[in-house]
């Protein structure tokens, strides 16, 4: 029997506070997906470091905002869908390095880009749209069949 | 009530010239801020060696992470270090994936952190009396 599509959606302000909220509302559905504890982990950690720059970057800490995360369960497919308004979000201006690629090339330990580093390398694929009524980010992992 | 995730906090204690820091909760965008205010102000007031104990810690984003990234070459300019102990199955998993075990020392107790800033100091001091 194939898995039921289902569509889970939760909302919240753009505060940093609410960041706990949606780890809470991920970890929940991608277990109960049939990710083990560290492929959940990565889940989690993409979707926070998401959430996190749309807070700080598109939103600019204006708590005002709106994100919603909504997650779409196909079959062997999980994708969570991060909707935001605020500034637009251009990924092409963000080079993504791994943080020893960075320390050997420099020699110095520096933060930044780190977020989008590990959201690249945790999920199978990720997409970015932006457009008049704002930037949506959407982040997908398949459930491989030796695990669950 | 469910068991549900802490907030944040920090235990710090000394053992000889070395800050053990316990952290206990999440450390995220929101709660990081708390770690690097008290990190900066012990930096400030001279203490250079740290060892960040995990085992109360549930998770840790990159904001997380940037505190120590941000601290641990100055530390390092100091003679001192950022060492981490302790760390919960799900935490090493992440430190392993995101290379961070080639820039942090990492140890299976504060001992063990603790006696590594030893090595580097008897070292030190060998150099001084030459």
């Amino acid at each position: 029997m194939s898995r039921k599509k289902e569509n889970k959606k939760l909302r919240i302000k753009s505060q940093l506070e609410n960041l706990r909220k949606v780890r809470e509302f991920v970890r929940k559905i991608a277990l109960g997906f049939g990710f083990d504890e560290i492929e959940t982990e990565k889940i989690v950690l993409a979707v926070d470091e998401v959430c996190t720059n749309s807070i700080k970057h598109s939103y600019k800490n204006n708590p005002d905002g709106e994100i919603t995360i909504e997650v779409k369960e196909n079959k062997n497919k999980f994708v969570v869908v991060i909707s935001y308004g605020g500034l637009p979000f251009d990924p092409s201006k963000v080079k993504i390095e791994s943080p020893i690629e960075k320390f050997k090339r420099t020699g110095k330990v520096k933060r930044g880009k780190l977020g989008m580093f590990i959201v690249h390398s945790f999920m199978d694929e990720v997409k970015y749209e932006s457009n008049k009524s704002g930037n949506v980010v959407i982040l997908t992992k398949f459930l491989r069949k030796n695990e669950g | 009530m469910g068991k549900r995730e802490k907030n944040f906090d920090v235990l710090v204690s000394d053992k000889n010239s070395i800050k053990i820091l316990k952290l206990k909760g999440y450390l995220d965008a929101y709660t990081s801020l708390q770690l690097e205010e008290l990190l900066r102000e012990l930096i400030d007031s001279g203490n250079f060696k740290f060892v960040v104990n995990m085992k109360d810690l549930s998770y840790i984003s990159s904001a997380g992470f940037g505190v120590f990234m941000a601290f641990v070459d100055e530390t390092r300019k100091n003679k001192g270090d950022i060492k981490f102990s302790c760390l919960s199955e799900k935490i090493d998993e992440i430190f392993e994936l995101l290379g961070f075990k080639h820039i942090f020392e990492v140890y299976k107790s504060d001992e063990e952190a603790i006696k590594s800033f030893e090595k580097v100091g008897s070292s030190d001091v060998k150099k001084k009396r030459k």
